[in-house]
């Protein structure tokens, strides 16, 4: 069923200072987000990029215009650590990097948006969430052991955000991915 | 249900759910993450239910016939009592309205839920302000949550009753958010609403 009005087949690519419009379906065709799709060295199930989320109706209110220029970046990844190190010690870590992020788009403290995330260390999953940039909420969605150790963990994280959506959130994101206890 | 990014719809809903469940009904629930990663379906998935996620998108135009697809496939494959679509938080509430109204099929009953998160409510009454009177305006009721963090006053119910007449408003405080009271309160708002809407 397809609604009149709406074909959700359609790809939207204008291109604008601080705001990107993209369809919901393949990524690849994204000229912003070209050198980070081939890059090889992150892992396989690594998709980060950037894109405003389009409404593609044909009369744009205001607020339809904010949304449209919106900061949509969505990642999803391991994260080595180097050495093993207790689950506790290792989302307090991944907490700071996205409170990090927070800090970059965050007007007056609040962030006009959200940060959220899920950190699976194994059977050990922590959910991260922030809407105001100095206190991150960290949920236990099962149970939790934050003294098993582990040298990895498998990080989703969706930043959202309707304002400073020119922030260099990508480089954070690959600080936060690229973390490691050796340094 | 929908409401702005991160006022905490996805905490209300697996606390809903619960209660639901609890009296005896069933649910399915459809989980729109404007990201491609989903996080809210595992979350939600969690509480042991079938959460069929829709990525990538906005239900309220992006991905609408996905929507319905979800929702006609559930209808037909689960027959629950209740179908709950928590919506993004960019999602626009009359644009949902119109498309369950205009796709939905007989027998459809909707209920469209706005939570507003009063720990932000400055800024969703300054700079986010034409956003925030889209995602209120067509709402039934309206969750003023995080009120732990800043208490609604009055200008707050006059306000939110300005943008959205006819809507029922009720403040969450911490007890009400229990699964059992907090489906109580729902179907409180709910009957409440409906009353009003026959005057």
């Amino acid at each position: 069923m397809n609604p009149s009005g709406h074909d959700h087949d359609a790809h939207d690519h204008s291109h604008d200072h601080g705001a990107h419009t993209h369809g919901h379906d393949t990524h690849d065709t994204h000229d912003h987000d070209h050198s980070h799709d081939h890059d090889h060295s992150h892992d396989a199930h690594d998709h980060g990029h950037a894109h405003a989320h389009s409404h593609g109706h044909s009369h744009h209110s205001v607020a339809e215009e904010i949304v449209e220029s919106a900061l949509v970046l969505s990642r999803k990844g391991e994260i080595h650590f180097g050495k093993p190190v207790p689950a506790e010690q290792a989302l307090a870590r991944i907490v700071a990097g996205a409170a990090d992020i927070a800090k970059l788009v965050a007007v007056d403290n609040a962030v006009l948006g959200h940060i959220k995330a899920l950190a699976e260390f194994g059977g050990n999953k922590a959910s991260i969430s922030i809407t105001r940039a100095d206190s991150p909420e960290v949920a236990f969605p099962g149970a939790w052991d934050g003294g098993k150790e582990t040298d990895s963990c498998v990080l989703s994280i969706n930043v959202l955000s309707l304002a400073n959506t020119d922030a260099p959130v990508r480089e954070l994101l690959e600080k936060l991915f690229s973390a490691n206890f050796h340094s | 249900m929908g409401g702005f990014l991160g006022s905490g719809k996805t905490t209300i809903i697996k606390q809903l759910i619960r209660g639901l469940v609890n009296d005896g009904k069933t649910c399915a629930v459809i989980e729109n993450e404007i990201g491609d990663v989903g996080i809210d379906d595992v979350l939600i998935g969690e509480a042991g239910l079938t959460v069929t996620p829709l990525f990538g998108g906005c239900v309220c135009c992006q991905i609408t016939g996905d929507l319905m697809t979800a929702v006609h496939r559930i209808q037909d494959e689960i027959s629950p009592d209740w179908v709950v679509v928590e919506m993004t938080g960019l999602a626009l509430m009359d644009s949902i309205r119109d498309t369950f109204e205009e796709y939905g099929g007989p027998g459809f009953k909707i209920h469209t839920v706005s939570v507003v998160d009063m720990s932000r409510w400055i800024h969703l009454m300054g700079a986010l302000a034409v956003v925030f009177d889209n995602q209120v305006e067509g709402a039934d009721v309206v969750f003023l949550n995080k009120t732990d963090v800043a208490a609604p006053v009055p200008e707050t119910y006059e306000i939110i009753g300005q943008k959205a007449p006819g809507a029922v408003i009720s403040c969450l405080d911490a007890a009400k958010k229990e699964p059992g009271p907090l489906w109580a309160e729902l179907l409180r708002c709910i009957g409440e609403h409906e009353g009003g809407m026959k005057k």
